[in-house]
């Protein structure tokens, strides 16, 4: 048998079976899954495990100019090589004793909480870095030296000069702060006092007097959660120049029945000054508004995700509309849910030029506001743009009295198109990071998303426009493991010159690359099935696309994931340069059962099983019955008929598109010839086995050492102990085995672990024999 | 004998009721309503705090100054200064005085009114229409009295260190208030802030938005390092009526120190209902004892209402530190049922070392604060009086003994004695002015002399004791007065302090001890008029004398002579000449009395038998 590789053009009827299939369940799961060991095994993850000395590593700043990540941990800055996090300096900056046994007689946790966790850690002007650290329930700031220039390869601390941390740092390190440096104020939402209660957004720094949100005020802020700053233009004018925050909180009172959690976006003026008389040293132009992540239910009912994680936003052309990026988890401790929801500039500024939301008193409910809003609109920036005041301190009385009296606006934003671009509930762990990249390939532009969740892996996700860019297809092209322990990513940045991601978490910085091309095979189907956005079929393999280099062996499908127009003419290429169809002989004794395992590397790909009587050319498609019992690893067939003898061809279908993997050829041995057969073996076994296994493979030895061993015992007459003992071997062997597939490249063998690895998890409910 | 004594006590008493009834009171008249008064203990001066005025009178009540403080054009939504053009709704309002305290350290009153969000302003103490500060565009900073009427302020000026004059303030919120409950202001600049701005930015307790409790605050005081608020607060959920005791250190930046209590009053006179619901005055006196009067019914008047005066020894609960070290090193739980947030809702307790408290006794950032405790502090009414209100107190010590007046709804002081044993008696009372409420700022003069007593547009000055006005001992004991007592040797009825032997046994005797010089026996029992000799008297309390005080006998009309004193008794001669038997009986009574400083001072009588055998 020669070694091809086989395009299948389908009938349409089988087609949309395939298809069917395919959207029923099989596109949530990620198409690739890499196991920390495969990652570090393939070189695709470069780890920095942590000093003994401290932890946390949860404060990242990108230098992409310097080529530097700086990290803030447990009494420690780091500054780490953007090329290889190997390459690191630090900065040790612990709390002195007495500040730790102070915080130790506060009744602190001495390891967890009385150190200096580095909470802000932002570019000060072009020389220094600002950061800020918990100290010990003692915030305290200072400045870090990083030199003018990348070559002068400074990093210090400023020791010589500390500032008070309060309003900038939280107290206590498990507080999460939000921060954003600009022209030398530094904007932070964090909680500025000892016990944690008293959280507030602040300006401090540079030459104006700190300004904070009203205080005691439940309507302002309700117990929040700060998740990240961010800088948005209005307008052309600087003068309009927004800060936004985006956090989570409590429902105000009276706004939901019960205790509830709402995910917000708060704007201020950059330009705000505070009051004249009123709210002196309070923001004037503070609002916020909900944001809505949810899932419509039926009855009107839709499952919320409101507890906001992070926000990323992904800058576009006009720097006045970044496109906002969220990840949103359920409040549920039982229905442990994740989103992703995309938002618009413009639907947020057309919130917070809505209406504001009002209550006349405690008993009252929450209204639209109907009367007359006082003039300039609270809200506003003071500017020349709009007109009418130069500075928020000449603001009339009334529009200050109204300002305090409604910070929150009625409308929430709604997501673009209304839901969630990615929704994962089925799992056993929740999102709790996002970068997004955009990504340019043959057909248009793509937004891929990283996704950091609370058990140390990275999920890879593009979204690709289906008919229309409002329907969106999410394809989850990678699950990695970044961390050798679960864990909870809690940092991402990500360096499009470096194409590389950086993951920090209690344990470690880990660092990977944006894609891993060659990993989806050589042949240019496998590469366009990918639909990695980075990644084309070059000619000879699948690797980096870069759009300027035009070149006209370059195949890459995004949009369709077809390789049947984009690969078909290649059919002979393939051939050559693609990997080979796995061939297999196994026998079974008639009355007895056998399994064909068969499963495709993609774990989107359906299996698609044909049988080819002996001396027959037609093929057809097996469907599961009593007889035959599909599953997840292969083909189980029962109570083995002689009529069963034949080939198997074991296809992967995926996205219309169907590539012959495995052909099995059945040999079944009836009854009758089994004494014979017996007699034989008691002859010379060695000789017989050596026989009948020369083409095999030693995962195939297997196979036949089972079948041999039912004939030497005939007293396990029963199919299930059989099998269970199969099983149970085939497990054992498989772990101990280094690797198994003969005639294969080794490119192939993270992978096929990968699937031991879910085997090995996952083979009690899948292969359980008892439940045949 | 026995009737025509009490004749002689019922005329006195009658006499005494005329007397004070048909005087006509000292009084200052107001064109306002009064709100506040207070006394300059230096001068003696007295400062009147009214509806658009303020008032400085002399000790005597006589006017020295006075001054305009409203009406203005205000509303109370509105950010002073007020311009016509930003308040459309700015109305001629009057200026309801909210705060009234002195700073004699510094020479200055502080006084700040409903008008303008209870901005406030300094004047001269020797003058009050000299303003040393006043400024009404500075913004919400400056705000510092409630500015509805309704709403009460109280305030304390002290120091919170050496030199540094601050303001206390307590506070509830009306609704268009600025939410603040206690806060400590500057009154002086300082550090770039001015005047009445807060002392710190931490310095503060805020109500939070639509806050689960409003108060009503009674009265401020201070002792040692510490201040003391007394209010009653409303709580929404559970529904309930507290009174609280409320305690911070006053050198407390960042207000860590914070500690409040219950004040619980019960009613002994009626067992079944639950304790007085609302405390209306508070006085403390040097002791460190707390008086506060509570009432049933805050409304004030009618059948239904029952007051009563309480006292709390407050010191030892609130400076112990038992109750913060309950909280800081108790169990989470059992802190969860006792302790709160106060203002705010729920508090963490527990995990705090041993001897937290004491290592912190202004309290710190890393302890629960502000700390409220439900374990507060009770006592059962000393007095009680039904139909009327209690509404003013205060509370001073005679000797020793404890003095409370007490204000009531129908315009009369009571005049209360407090016993050690804690029983109370009412001795008398004076009608300030009939059915009008006396207010709550009752207070003594600077010379304790004198009782400044306010109804709605009057100020009265009443004395604490009129002592004098008893002629006779026995009138002197019966007025059960305090403040009096019999001074033997100068024969009246006065103030200990005004009595110049009273340290001496015998020589002031107290009016509540009952007793005047009284002869209980004479030894002969009697005499024949023709066997004469001496007669020895037994005099009950004799008082120490001193060859000076030359005690005379004088038996009836005879020339008085020098009595012998041994003892406990006095030797008097018989005279020689003794009046003649009435016909029909055998002896003649002759009336012995004891006299001093050449028979000036009547020191007591006895009458005493003559017989005659012969007859």
């Amino acid at each position: 048998m020669g070694c091809f590789t086989r395009i299948v053009c389908l009938l349409w009827g089988v087609l949309l079976t395939a298809r069917a299939n395919y959207q029923n369940g099989k596109n949530n799961v990620p198409r690739l899954k890499l196991s920390y060991k495969e990652m570090l095994e393939s070189n695709n993850v470069i780890t920095f495990n942590g000093l003994a000395n401290s932890s946390s590593y949860h404060t990242f700043l990108l230098d992409e100019e310097r080529s530097r990540l700086y990290v803030g941990a447990k009494d420690h800055i780091f500054s780490f090589n953007l090329v290889n996090i190997k390459d690191f300096q630090k900065i040790v900056w612990p709390v002195s004793y007495t500040r730790r046994d102070e915080c130790k007689w506060a009744g602190k946790d001495i390891l967890k909480e009385c150190a200096n966790f580095i909470k802000v850690l932002k570019a000060y002007n072009q020389s220094h870095l600002y950061a800020c650290g918990t100290g010990a329930f003692h915030p305290i700031c200072t400045y870090i030296e990083i030199g003018h220039h990348p070559e002068d390869n400074i990093f210090k601390l400023e020791d010589s000069h500390f500032e008070n941390g309060r309003g900038k740092s939280p107290y206590d390190p498990k507080l999460l702060t939000a921060s954003l440096l600009i022209d030398g104020e530094l904007y932070s939402g964090t909680a500025a006092d000892f016990m944690g209660r008293d959280f507030a957004i602040f300006r401090t720094l540079g030459h104006h007097h700190p300004i904070r949100t009203e205080q005691h005020d439940s309507r302002w802020l309700n117990d929040p959660r700060f998740i990240s700053a961010h800088l948005i233009p209005e307008s052309d004018n600087p003068e309009d120049d927004k800060v936004y925050f985006f956090f989570r909180e409590n429902a105000i009172d009276g706004e939901h029945s019960g205790k509830a959690t709402h995910a917000r976006i708060g704007q201020i003026c950059k330009n705000d000054f505070g009051g004249h008389r009123s709210l002196v040293n309070k923001w004037t132009t503070f609002l916020k508004a909900r944001l809505i992540c949810s899932v419509p239910g039926p009855n009107g009912i839709d499952t919320h995700f409101d507890e906001l994680q992070d926000v990323f936003l992904m800058n576009s052309k006009d720097p006045k509309n970044p496109i906002v990026y969220g990840v949103f988890t359920t409040s549920s401790n039982i229905f442990k849910g994740s989103a992703v929801c995309m938002y618009s500039m413009s639907d947020v500024r057309r919130v917070f030029l809505g209406p504001y939301a009002h209550r006349d008193g405690p008993n009252y409910q929450w209204v639209p506001y109907q009367g007359r809003v006082p003039y300039p609109r609270p809200g506003t920036c003071p500017s020349k743009t709009f007109g009418g005041f130069d500075s928020t301190k000449d603001l009339p009385d009334d529009v200050i009295t109204f300002a305090r009296s409604h910070p929150a606006m009625y409308n929430p934003v709604f997501p673009i198109n209304n839901r969630p671009i990615m929704v994962k509930t089925d799992v056993n762990y929740q999102f709790t990071q996002i970068v997004v990249d955009r990504v340019d390939a043959e057909d248009g532009q793509y937004d891929v998303m990283f996704i950091g969740t609370d058990v140390g892996t990275v999920l890879k996700v593009v979204s690709i426009p289906k008919e229309t860019w409002h329907d969106l297809e999410e394809v989850l092209l990678e699950e990695m493991t970044v961390f050798r322990e679960p864990t909870a990513i809690s940092a991402m940045e990500l360096s499009t010159k470096q194409q590389q991601l950086y993951i920090g978490s209690t344990a470690g910085v880990a660092q990977l690359a944006l894609h891993r091309c060659d990993i989806y095979g050589k042949a240019c189907a496998e590469c366009c099935l990918a639909r990695d956005p980075y990644c084309a079929w070059d000619g000879s393999s699948c690797s980096r696309y870069f759009p300027t280099a035009k070149r006209r062996t370059r195949r890459q499908d995004i949009r369709n994931g077809d390789p049947l127009t984009h690969c078909s003419d290649l059919q002979h290429h393939d051939n050559h340069h693609g990997h080979s169809l796995e061939e297999r002989i196994i026998y079974g004794v008639e009355n007895s059962s056998t399994f064909l395992e068969c499963s495709p590397k993609s774990q989107q790909a359906l299996v698609y099983w044909q049988f080819q009587r002996r001396n027959e050319e037609r093929k057809e498609e097996i469907r599961a019955d009593d007889h035959i019992i599909r599953t997840e690893q292969g083909l189980l067939l029962r109570s083995l008929q002689r009529k069963d003898s034949g080939n198997y061809l074991c296809h992967a279908v995926e996205h219309g598109f169907m590539q012959a993997l495995l052909k099995v050829t059945l040999e079944v041995i009836d009854t009758e010839h089994l004494e014979e057969l017996l007699h034989k073996d008691d002859d010379g076994d060695g000789s017989k086995t050596k026989e009948i296994s020369n083409s095999m493979t030693p995962s195939q030895k297997v196979w036949y050492r089972d079948f041999m061993q039912l004939i030497n015992h005939p007293n396990l007459n029963t199919m299930d102990e059989f099998c269970e003992q199969v099983w149970k071997r085939d497990r054992k062997q498989r772990r101990q085995r280094p690797g198994h597939t003969q005639g294969n490249s080794n490119k192939w063998k993270h992978l096929q672990e990968n699937k031991k690895g879910r085997n090995r998890r996952t083979h009690e409910f899948e292969r359980a024999p008892r439940s045949v | 004998m026995a009737l025509w004594l009490w004749a002689l006590t019922l005329l006195d008493l009658v006499g005494s009721g005329v007397g004070l009834r048909s005087r006509k009171l000292d009084f200052f008249h107001s064109e306002t309503e009064l709100n506040h008064l207070v006394v300059d203990n230096v001068t003696g001066g007295v400062y009147l705090g009214a509806v658009n005025m303020l008032y400085q009178l002399t000790a005597d009540l006589q006017l020295v100054q006075q001054v305009a403080t409203g009406p203005a054009l205000d509303n109370k939504k509105c950010t002073p200064p007020i311009e016509k053009s930003q308040c459309h709704e700015a109305v001629l309002t009057d200026n309801v005085n909210q705060l009234l305290l002195l700073d004699p350290l510094e020479g200055r009153v502080v006084e700040c009114g409903s008008l303008f969000k209870g901005i406030c302003a300094l004047r001269s103490l020797s003058n009050i229409s000299t303003r040393l500060f006043y400024e009404d565009s500075s913004g919400e900073k400056s705000f510092v009295a409630s500015n509805d009427e309704s709403v009460a302020t109280v305030g304390l000026v002290s120091s919170t260190g050496p030199g540094e004059r601050v303001l206390f303030v307590g506070k509830g919120n009306g609704p268009q208030d600025n939410g603040i409950i206690v806060s400590t202001r500057l009154l002086d600049r300082a550090n770039g802030r001015e005047a009445f701005e807060a002392y710190t930015d931490h310095a503060t307790y805020k109500a939070g938005y639509l806050s689960a409790n409003t108060q009503q605050f009674v009265a401020a005081f201070e002792d040692g390092q510490y201040v003391f608020f007394v209010f009653n607060q409303q709580d929404k959920l559970p529904s309930q009526n507290r009174t609280l005791l409320a305690r911070m250190c006053k050198q407390d930046p960042n207000y860590y120190s914070y500690l409040e209590m219950d004040l619980e009053c019960q009613d002994p006179g009626d067992r079944q209902s639950p304790p007085f619901g609302t405390c209306l005055a508070a006085s403390v006196d040097s002791a460190r004892v707390l008086y506060a009067i509570f009432s049933r019914d805050a409304s004030g008047g009618g059948e239904g209402t029952r007051a009563g005066l309480c006292l709390f020894h407050w010191t030892r609960s609130m400076q112990d530190g038992g109750q913060r070290n309950a909280c800081y090193t108790g169990s989470r739980e059992s802190g969860r049922n006792t302790f709160y947030k106060a203002f705010h809702g729920e508090i963490q307790c527990g995990s705090h070392m041993l001897g937290a408290s004491e290592s912190f006794p202004c309290g710190s950032e890393h302890l629960p604060y502000p700390l409220g405790s439900r374990d507060g502090l009770k006592a059962k009414a000393v007095l009680q009086r039904g139909g009327l209100n209690l509404t003013a107190v205060t509370v001073t010590a005679e000797d020793g003994h404890t003095i409370a007046f007490l204000g009531t709804s129908d315009g009369r002081i009571l005049k209360v004695y407090l016993a050690p044993d804690h029983t109370s008696t009412e001795y008398g009372s004076i009608l300030v002015e009939i059915n009008k409420r006396i207010k709550q700022d009752l207070v003594l003069s600077a010379d304790l002399t004198r009782l400044y007593a306010m109804t709605q547009d009057k100020v009265f000055q009443l004395p604490v004791q009129e002592c004098l006005s008893y002629p006779t001992c026995t009138q002197c004991r019966d007025s059960q007065d305090p403040y009096c007592g019999w001074c033997v040797v100068e024969g009246r009825c006065t103030r200990k302090a005004k009595c110049p032997r009273a340290k001496e046994t015998g020589h002031w005797l107290w009016s509540r001890d009952n007793s005047c010089v009284t002869i209980t026996s004479a030894q002969p029992q009697n005499m024949s008029r023709r066997a004469q000799g001496e007669v020895q008297l037994t005099v009950s309390p004799l008082p120490t004398l001193r060859e000076d005080d030359e005690l005379l006998c004088l038996f009836g009309d005879s020339p008085p002579h020098h009595a012998r004193v041994e003892g406990d008794t006095v030797i008097c001669n018989s005279p020689s000449v003794i009046p003649t038997t009435p016909p029909g009986q055998d002896h003649v009574t002759v009336n012995i009395q004891l006299l001093l400083h050449q028979g000036d001072i009547f020191l007591t009588s006895h009458l005493y038998p003559f017989y005659d055998c012969r007859e």
